[in-house]
Protein backbone atom coordinates (compact mmCIF):
# COMPACT_ATOMS: atom_id res chain seq x y z
CA UNK A 1 0.00 0.00 0.00
CA UNK A 2 1.11 3.53 -1.02
CA UNK A 3 2.17 6.39 1.25
CA UNK A 4 -1.16 8.32 0.31
CA UNK A 5 -3.56 5.16 0.32
CA UNK A 6 -2.43 4.39 3.81
CA UNK A 7 -3.12 8.29 4.53
CA UNK A 8 -6.53 7.72 3.03
CA UNK A 9 -7.40 4.73 5.00
CA UNK A 10 -6.31 6.21 7.99
CA UNK A 11 -8.53 9.23 6.85
CA UNK A 12 -11.43 7.34 6.88
CA UNK A 13 -11.04 5.40 10.05
CA UNK A 14 -10.88 8.42 11.89
CA UNK A 15 -13.37 10.27 9.53
CA UNK A 16 -15.52 6.79 10.67
CA UNK A 17 -14.51 7.85 14.50
CA UNK A 18 -13.56 4.02 14.71
CA UNK A 19 -10.84 5.07 17.00
CA UNK A 20 -12.54 6.84 19.88
CA UNK A 21 -14.49 4.75 22.21
CA UNK A 22 -15.03 1.40 23.20
CA UNK A 23 -14.67 -0.63 20.25
CA UNK A 24 -14.85 -4.31 20.49
CA UNK A 25 -18.36 -5.34 20.80
CA UNK A 26 -16.67 -8.81 22.23
CA UNK A 27 -16.70 -9.81 25.50
CA UNK A 28 -13.30 -11.05 26.95
CA UNK A 29 -12.21 -11.30 22.88
CA UNK A 30 -8.76 -11.68 23.79
CA UNK A 31 -9.35 -14.83 26.21
CA UNK A 32 -8.33 -12.81 29.22
CA UNK A 33 -10.88 -14.35 31.37
CA UNK A 34 -11.41 -18.10 32.84
CA UNK A 35 -13.81 -17.54 35.66
CA UNK A 36 -15.08 -20.93 35.15
CA UNK A 37 -11.97 -23.43 34.30
CA UNK A 38 -9.27 -23.25 32.05
CA UNK A 39 -9.74 -26.54 31.09
CA UNK A 40 -12.83 -29.30 30.50
CA UNK A 41 -12.37 -32.50 28.60
CA UNK A 42 -14.94 -34.77 27.21
CA UNK A 43 -17.74 -32.00 25.76
CA UNK A 44 -19.75 -32.87 22.89
CA UNK A 45 -22.80 -34.20 24.59
CA UNK A 46 -24.63 -30.74 25.72
CA UNK A 47 -24.28 -26.65 25.05
CA UNK A 48 -22.94 -24.97 27.68
CA UNK A 49 -20.64 -22.54 29.10
CA UNK A 50 -17.47 -24.38 29.93
CA UNK A 51 -14.15 -22.28 30.09
CA UNK A 52 -13.61 -18.69 28.54
CA UNK A 53 -15.72 -16.23 30.40
CA UNK A 54 -18.92 -15.44 27.57
CA UNK A 55 -17.72 -18.15 25.03
CA UNK A 56 -20.73 -20.92 24.44
CA UNK A 57 -20.04 -24.31 23.15
CA UNK A 58 -22.89 -24.74 21.14
CA UNK A 59 -24.03 -28.39 20.51
CA UNK A 60 -26.65 -29.48 17.59
CA UNK A 61 -28.20 -33.11 17.79
CA UNK A 62 -26.27 -35.83 19.45
CA UNK A 63 -22.74 -36.41 17.83
CA UNK A 64 -20.31 -39.44 18.88
CA UNK A 65 -17.55 -36.52 18.80
CA UNK A 66 -15.90 -35.39 21.71
CA UNK A 67 -13.82 -32.55 22.27
CA UNK A 68 -11.60 -30.36 24.54
CA UNK A 69 -12.01 -27.09 25.26
CA UNK A 70 -8.85 -25.29 26.74
CA UNK A 71 -6.53 -22.26 27.33
CA UNK A 72 -3.46 -22.02 25.72
CA UNK A 73 -0.33 -19.85 25.38
CA UNK A 74 0.45 -20.23 21.76
CA UNK A 75 -0.97 -16.90 20.57
CA UNK A 76 -0.07 -14.18 18.69
CA UNK A 77 2.30 -11.79 19.63
CA UNK A 78 0.58 -9.17 22.05
CA UNK A 79 -1.95 -11.44 23.14
CA UNK A 80 -1.62 -13.67 26.71
CA UNK A 81 -4.41 -16.75 26.00
CA UNK A 82 -5.99 -18.17 22.93
CA UNK A 83 -9.03 -21.01 23.29
CA UNK A 84 -8.52 -24.18 21.91
CA UNK A 85 -10.43 -27.08 21.03
CA UNK A 86 -9.39 -30.40 20.00
CA UNK A 87 -10.76 -33.42 19.00
CA UNK A 88 -10.96 -36.01 21.02
CA UNK A 89 -13.07 -38.62 19.92
CA UNK A 90 -14.05 -38.89 15.97
CA UNK A 91 -17.58 -38.35 14.77
CA UNK A 92 -17.15 -39.95 10.86
CA UNK A 93 -21.18 -40.84 10.92
CA UNK A 94 -22.57 -37.42 10.75
CA UNK A 95 -26.47 -36.67 11.46
CA UNK A 96 -28.28 -34.58 9.69
CA UNK A 97 -28.84 -31.93 12.82
CA UNK A 98 -25.77 -31.94 14.18
CA UNK A 99 -23.47 -28.98 14.78
CA UNK A 100 -20.62 -27.83 16.51
CA UNK A 101 -20.39 -23.71 17.30
CA UNK A 102 -18.03 -21.78 19.29
CA UNK A 103 -20.28 -18.72 20.13
CA UNK A 104 -20.86 -15.45 21.68
CA UNK A 105 -24.20 -14.24 22.18
CA UNK A 106 -25.40 -10.27 22.61
CA UNK A 107 -27.89 -8.47 24.22
CA UNK A 108 -29.64 -6.10 21.83
CA UNK A 109 -29.30 -3.07 23.90
CA UNK A 110 -25.18 -3.24 23.44
CA UNK A 111 -25.85 -3.37 19.32
CA UNK A 112 -27.84 -0.11 18.89
CA UNK A 113 -25.04 2.02 17.54
CA UNK A 114 -24.91 -0.89 14.39
CA UNK A 115 -28.43 1.31 12.77
CA UNK A 116 -29.65 -2.59 12.19
CA UNK A 117 -33.12 -2.32 9.87
CA UNK A 118 -32.63 1.33 8.96
CA UNK A 119 -31.54 3.05 5.80
CA UNK A 120 -28.56 4.43 7.63
CA UNK A 121 -27.43 0.78 9.05
CA UNK A 122 -23.59 0.47 9.39
CA UNK A 123 -21.35 -1.43 7.82
CA UNK A 124 -18.97 -3.52 10.56
CA UNK A 125 -15.80 -5.52 10.55
CA UNK A 126 -15.27 -8.77 12.12
CA UNK A 127 -11.64 -9.42 12.15
CA UNK A 128 -9.94 -12.77 14.46
CA UNK A 129 -6.66 -15.04 14.63
CA UNK A 130 -7.27 -18.06 14.15
CA UNK A 131 -5.00 -21.46 13.04
CA UNK A 132 -5.66 -25.06 12.75
CA UNK A 133 -3.88 -28.37 13.39
CA UNK A 134 -4.90 -31.24 11.03
CA UNK A 135 -6.86 -31.24 7.88
CA UNK A 136 -10.43 -29.26 9.35
CA UNK A 137 -9.02 -26.15 7.85
CA UNK A 138 -12.30 -24.72 6.44
CA UNK A 139 -14.59 -23.56 9.27
CA UNK A 140 -17.88 -21.22 8.62
CA UNK A 141 -18.39 -17.75 10.82
CA UNK A 142 -22.14 -16.70 11.18
CA UNK A 143 -23.44 -13.74 12.19
CA UNK A 144 -26.94 -14.31 12.97
CA UNK A 145 -29.92 -11.71 13.84
CA UNK A 146 -32.05 -13.74 16.47
CA UNK A 147 -34.79 -10.80 16.59
CA UNK A 148 -35.61 -10.89 12.71
CA UNK A 149 -34.00 -14.66 12.10
CA UNK A 150 -31.78 -13.44 9.59
CA UNK A 151 -28.05 -13.72 8.84
CA UNK A 152 -24.63 -13.52 6.97
CA UNK A 153 -22.48 -15.96 6.76
CA UNK A 154 -18.51 -16.29 5.45
CA UNK A 155 -15.96 -19.44 5.17
CA UNK A 156 -12.54 -19.38 5.60
CA UNK A 157 -9.39 -21.59 5.01
CA UNK A 158 -7.05 -21.52 8.17
CA UNK A 159 -3.67 -22.87 7.91
CA UNK A 160 -0.85 -24.04 10.32
CA UNK A 161 0.01 -20.48 10.87
CA UNK A 162 -1.75 -17.69 13.09
CA UNK A 163 -3.50 -15.35 10.63
CA UNK A 164 -5.54 -12.31 11.07
CA UNK A 165 -8.56 -12.76 9.31
CA UNK A 166 -11.69 -10.08 8.54
CA UNK A 167 -15.21 -10.96 7.64
CA UNK A 168 -16.39 -7.01 6.46
CA UNK A 169 -20.85 -7.60 7.39
CA UNK A 170 -22.33 -4.38 5.50
CA UNK A 171 -25.58 -2.95 6.91
CA UNK A 172 -28.39 -4.75 7.28
CA UNK A 173 -31.81 -2.34 6.30
CA UNK A 174 -33.71 -4.70 7.18
CA UNK A 175 -35.07 -5.85 11.02
CA UNK A 176 -33.75 -3.70 13.69
CA UNK A 177 -32.63 -4.95 17.15
CA UNK A 178 -34.74 -5.21 20.52
CA UNK A 179 -33.83 -2.30 23.09
CA UNK A 180 -33.24 -4.98 25.92
CA UNK A 181 -31.61 -7.45 27.76
CA UNK A 182 -32.41 -10.45 25.72
CA UNK A 183 -30.78 -11.80 23.11
CA UNK A 184 -30.29 -10.18 19.57
CA UNK A 185 -27.49 -11.73 17.36
CA UNK A 186 -25.19 -14.37 17.93
CA UNK A 187 -21.70 -14.51 16.07
CA UNK A 188 -20.15 -18.14 16.00
CA UNK A 189 -17.51 -20.12 14.20
CA UNK A 190 -18.79 -23.43 13.54
CA UNK A 191 -16.68 -26.50 13.29
CA UNK A 192 -18.79 -29.17 12.66
CA UNK A 193 -22.31 -29.44 10.60
CA UNK A 194 -24.88 -32.19 9.54
CA UNK A 195 -26.69 -31.53 6.30
CA UNK A 196 -29.19 -29.58 7.78
CA UNK A 197 -26.87 -26.81 7.65
CA UNK A 198 -24.69 -27.54 4.23
CA UNK A 199 -26.66 -28.56 1.49
CA UNK A 200 -27.90 -25.11 0.35
CA UNK A 201 -25.72 -22.11 -1.06
CA UNK A 202 -23.70 -20.07 2.09
CA UNK A 203 -25.48 -16.89 2.76
CA UNK A 204 -23.18 -14.87 1.97
CA UNK A 205 -25.38 -11.59 2.13
CA UNK A 206 -28.01 -10.66 4.46
CA UNK A 207 -30.66 -12.97 3.99
CA UNK A 208 -33.90 -14.18 5.70
CA UNK A 209 -32.36 -17.67 8.03
CA UNK A 210 -32.44 -20.83 6.07
CA UNK A 211 -30.75 -23.47 7.58
CA UNK A 212 -29.69 -25.09 4.25
CA UNK A 213 -27.48 -22.07 3.71
CA UNK A 214 -26.06 -21.30 7.13
CA UNK A 215 -22.48 -23.40 7.46
CA UNK A 216 -21.86 -24.59 3.74
CA UNK A 217 -18.42 -25.99 3.12
CA UNK A 218 -17.46 -26.85 7.04
CA UNK A 219 -14.97 -29.16 7.34
CA UNK A 220 -15.56 -31.62 10.08
CA UNK A 221 -13.27 -31.15 13.16
CA UNK A 222 -14.50 -34.51 14.33
CA UNK A 223 -12.53 -35.95 11.42
CA UNK A 224 -9.46 -36.75 13.01
CA UNK A 225 -8.44 -36.72 16.81
CA UNK A 226 -5.31 -34.94 15.09
CA UNK A 227 -7.63 -31.43 14.81
CA UNK A 228 -7.34 -28.54 16.78
CA UNK A 229 -8.31 -25.28 16.19
CA UNK A 230 -6.78 -22.14 17.39
CA UNK A 231 -8.80 -18.69 18.35
CA UNK A 232 -7.34 -15.51 19.69
CA UNK A 233 -7.93 -11.61 19.23
CA UNK A 234 -11.27 -11.76 18.40
CA UNK A 235 -13.47 -8.18 17.55
CA UNK A 236 -16.66 -6.69 16.34
CA UNK A 237 -16.35 -3.26 15.47
CA UNK A 238 -18.35 -0.40 13.58
CA UNK A 239 -16.68 0.61 10.12
CA UNK A 240 -15.52 -1.11 7.39
CA UNK A 241 -11.85 -1.24 8.44
CA UNK A 242 -10.47 -3.27 10.97
CA UNK A 243 -8.21 -1.80 14.03
CA UNK A 244 -5.62 -3.03 16.27
CA UNK A 245 -7.06 -5.41 18.52
CA UNK A 246 -8.72 -2.89 21.65
CA UNK A 247 -6.85 -4.38 24.88
CA UNK A 248 -8.70 -4.04 28.05
CA UNK A 249 -7.10 -4.56 31.51
CA UNK A 250 -7.97 -7.81 32.91
CA UNK A 251 -10.11 -5.66 35.86
CA UNK A 252 -12.21 -4.35 33.42
CA UNK A 253 -12.59 -6.53 31.16
CA UNK A 254 -13.82 -9.18 34.50
CA UNK A 255 -16.14 -6.91 35.66
CA UNK A 256 -17.66 -7.06 32.04
CA UNK A 257 -17.55 -10.82 32.36
CA UNK A 258 -19.46 -10.40 35.68
CA UNK A 259 -22.68 -9.28 34.28
CA UNK A 260 -23.05 -12.76 32.78
CA UNK A 261 -21.57 -15.13 35.60
CA UNK A 262 -19.95 -14.57 38.93
CA UNK A 263 -18.54 -16.56 41.82
CA UNK A 264 -17.29 -15.89 45.58
CA UNK A 265 -14.12 -17.78 45.12
CA UNK A 266 -11.01 -15.88 43.91
CA UNK A 267 -9.99 -15.63 40.30
CA UNK A 268 -8.39 -18.56 39.54
CA UNK A 269 -10.57 -20.89 41.91
CA UNK A 270 -13.20 -22.02 40.30
CA UNK A 271 -16.50 -23.46 41.41
CA UNK A 272 -15.97 -26.59 43.60
CA UNK A 273 -12.54 -25.41 44.95
CA UNK A 274 -12.36 -26.72 48.39
CA UNK A 275 -11.90 -23.96 51.01
CA UNK A 276 -11.20 -23.62 54.72
CA UNK A 277 -14.80 -22.23 56.36
CA UNK A 278 -13.11 -21.01 59.23
CA UNK A 279 -11.50 -18.26 57.70
CA UNK A 280 -11.97 -18.17 53.75
CA UNK A 281 -15.76 -18.93 53.68
CA UNK A 282 -16.82 -17.07 50.42
CA UNK A 283 -20.39 -16.29 52.19
CA UNK A 284 -21.95 -17.14 55.33
CA UNK A 285 -25.39 -17.94 56.08
CA UNK A 286 -26.57 -17.53 59.46
CA UNK A 287 -29.67 -19.25 60.78
CA UNK A 288 -32.50 -17.35 62.40
CA UNK A 289 -33.87 -19.66 65.60
CA UNK A 290 -37.03 -21.40 66.26
CA UNK A 291 -38.01 -20.81 62.75
CA UNK A 292 -36.14 -22.89 61.21
CA UNK A 293 -34.62 -20.99 57.92
CA UNK A 294 -31.72 -19.79 57.16
CA UNK A 295 -31.25 -16.61 55.55
CA UNK A 296 -27.98 -15.16 53.51
CA UNK A 297 -27.95 -11.73 51.72
CA UNK A 298 -24.84 -10.43 48.89
CA UNK A 299 -24.33 -7.58 46.85
CA UNK A 300 -22.91 -8.57 43.34
CA UNK A 301 -19.77 -6.53 42.36
CA UNK A 302 -21.79 -5.74 39.24
CA UNK A 303 -25.39 -5.64 38.40
CA UNK A 304 -26.45 -9.06 36.37
CA UNK A 305 -27.72 -9.36 33.19
CA UNK A 306 -30.69 -10.78 34.29
CA UNK A 307 -32.22 -12.63 38.26
CA UNK A 308 -29.27 -15.04 37.97
CA UNK A 309 -29.86 -18.74 38.45
CA UNK A 310 -27.45 -19.79 42.00
CA UNK A 311 -26.04 -22.43 43.12
CA UNK A 312 -24.18 -23.01 46.34
CA UNK A 313 -20.92 -25.35 47.02
CA UNK A 314 -19.73 -26.73 50.47
CA UNK A 315 -16.18 -26.14 51.65
CA UNK A 316 -15.38 -29.55 50.36
CA UNK A 317 -16.44 -28.79 46.74
CA UNK A 318 -19.65 -30.55 47.12
CA UNK A 319 -22.39 -29.14 44.81
CA UNK A 320 -25.83 -27.80 45.95
CA UNK A 321 -24.69 -28.64 49.45
CA UNK A 322 -24.48 -26.06 52.10
CA UNK A 323 -21.89 -26.72 55.27
CA UNK A 324 -23.19 -26.45 59.34
CA UNK A 325 -20.46 -24.68 60.44
CA UNK A 326 -17.57 -27.60 62.18
CA UNK A 327 -20.32 -29.96 61.03
CA UNK A 328 -21.68 -32.16 57.88
CA UNK A 329 -22.89 -31.08 54.48
CA UNK A 330 -26.60 -30.41 54.25
CA UNK A 331 -28.88 -30.00 51.24
CA UNK A 332 -31.35 -27.45 50.92
CA UNK A 333 -34.36 -25.77 50.12
CA UNK A 334 -33.38 -22.49 48.92
CA UNK A 335 -35.93 -19.20 48.14
CA UNK A 336 -34.38 -17.16 45.48
CA UNK A 337 -35.50 -13.70 46.08
CA UNK A 338 -32.96 -12.12 44.29
CA UNK A 339 -32.91 -8.99 42.13
CA UNK A 340 -30.19 -8.39 39.53
CA UNK A 341 -28.07 -6.62 41.91
CA UNK A 342 -28.69 -8.43 45.18
CA UNK A 343 -28.89 -12.19 46.57
CA UNK A 344 -31.98 -12.51 48.70
CA UNK A 345 -31.95 -16.30 49.95
CA UNK A 346 -33.88 -17.89 52.87
CA UNK A 347 -32.92 -22.01 53.51
CA UNK A 348 -35.38 -24.22 54.60
CA UNK A 349 -32.50 -26.06 55.74
CA UNK A 350 -32.91 -25.96 59.21
CA UNK A 351 -31.36 -28.83 61.25
CA UNK A 352 -29.38 -26.72 63.54
CA UNK A 353 -31.67 -23.29 63.15
CA UNK A 354 -29.40 -21.16 65.09
CA UNK A 355 -26.11 -22.15 63.74
CA UNK A 356 -23.56 -20.81 61.03
CA UNK A 357 -23.45 -22.11 57.66
CA UNK A 358 -20.93 -21.74 55.33
CA UNK A 359 -20.87 -22.18 50.88
CA UNK A 360 -20.14 -20.44 48.51
CA UNK A 361 -21.81 -18.85 45.83
CA UNK A 362 -22.23 -19.46 41.95
CA UNK A 363 -24.70 -16.89 39.74
CA UNK A 364 -25.27 -17.23 36.25
CA UNK A 365 -27.29 -14.66 34.18
CA UNK A 366 -25.87 -15.93 30.87
CA UNK A 367 -27.85 -15.72 27.45
CA UNK B 1 -23.73 -24.88 36.27
CA UNK B 2 -23.90 -27.73 33.41
CA UNK B 3 -25.66 -29.88 35.76
CA UNK B 4 -28.34 -32.35 33.98
CA UNK B 5 -31.37 -31.65 35.12
CA UNK B 6 -34.30 -33.94 34.68
CA UNK B 7 -37.08 -32.43 36.05
CA UNK B 8 -38.03 -29.72 38.27
CA UNK B 9 -39.37 -28.84 41.63
CA UNK B 10 -41.23 -25.79 43.55
CA UNK B 11 -40.47 -25.29 46.68
CA UNK B 12 -42.84 -24.90 50.40
CA UNK B 13 -43.46 -22.24 52.47
CA UNK B 14 -42.88 -23.08 56.33
CA UNK B 15 -47.11 -22.27 55.99
CA UNK B 16 -46.85 -24.88 53.02
CA UNK B 17 -47.63 -22.67 50.42
CA UNK B 18 -45.20 -22.34 47.56
CA UNK B 19 -42.82 -19.95 46.50
CA UNK B 20 -43.31 -17.98 43.47
CA UNK B 21 -39.56 -16.17 43.19
CA UNK B 22 -37.86 -19.34 41.75
CA UNK B 23 -37.96 -23.06 41.49
CA UNK B 24 -35.55 -26.22 41.56
CA UNK B 25 -33.64 -28.15 39.12
CA UNK B 26 -33.67 -31.44 39.64
CA UNK B 27 -30.70 -33.50 39.00
CA UNK B 28 -29.52 -36.92 38.50
CA UNK B 29 -26.52 -37.96 40.57
CA UNK B 30 -25.93 -41.57 40.23
CA UNK B 31 -29.17 -44.00 40.36
CA UNK B 32 -30.84 -40.89 42.29
CA UNK B 33 -31.99 -37.84 41.97
CA UNK B 34 -31.26 -34.62 44.27
CA UNK B 35 -32.00 -30.55 44.22
CA UNK B 36 -29.45 -28.46 41.91
CA UNK B 37 -29.73 -25.38 40.67
CA UNK B 38 -32.04 -22.86 42.07
CA UNK B 39 -33.73 -20.90 38.84
CA UNK B 40 -35.34 -17.51 39.55
CA UNK B 41 -38.77 -17.07 37.52
CA UNK B 42 -37.51 -14.42 35.34
CA UNK B 43 -38.33 -14.69 32.10
CA UNK B 44 -34.93 -13.19 30.66
CA UNK B 45 -33.05 -16.60 32.52
CA UNK B 46 -31.99 -18.67 30.22
CA UNK B 47 -32.55 -21.34 32.78
CA UNK B 48 -36.20 -20.30 33.22
CA UNK B 49 -36.53 -19.97 29.45
CA UNK B 50 -35.39 -23.96 29.33
CA UNK B 51 -38.32 -24.55 32.18
CA UNK B 52 -40.85 -22.82 30.24
CA UNK B 53 -40.06 -24.91 26.86
CA UNK B 54 -40.22 -27.83 28.89
CA UNK B 55 -43.49 -27.48 30.09
CA UNK B 56 -44.76 -26.04 27.22
CA UNK B 57 -43.48 -30.01 26.25
CA UNK B 58 -46.07 -31.28 28.38
CA UNK B 59 -44.45 -32.09 30.95
CA UNK B 60 -45.30 -30.90 34.90
CA UNK B 61 -43.15 -29.70 37.89
CA UNK B 62 -43.34 -31.66 41.15
CA UNK B 63 -44.23 -30.63 44.38
CA UNK B 64 -41.86 -30.45 47.51
CA UNK B 65 -43.31 -32.49 50.34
Amino acid sequence: MTKAAELAKMGEVLTNSQLSGRRNLFYNGNFQCWQRSTSETGLGASSGYFTADRWKADIGATSAGRFTMNRTTSTPDGFNYGLVINCTTTDTSIAAGEFLLVQQRFEGQDLQHLKKGSSSAETAILSFYAKIVGSATDIVVEVFDNDNARHICKKFTLTTDWVRYYFTIPGDTTGSLDQDNAQSMTVSFCLHSGSTYTGGTLATDWAANDNSNRFVGVDSIFSSTSNEFHLAGVQWEVGSQATPFEHRSFGEELALCQRYYYHTYSYGSPAGTTFNQDYESPIIIIGTGNHGMGVCNAVYPVEMRAVPTVSFYGSDGTANRIRYWGGSLAAYGTVNRSTRQILGMSFNAGTNPEDFYSAALVCDAEL
Amino acid sequence: MNEEIVGYMKMRKEDGSFFESSIRAKIQVGDTTELGIDIPCDPANRHYQEYLEWVAEGNTIEEAD
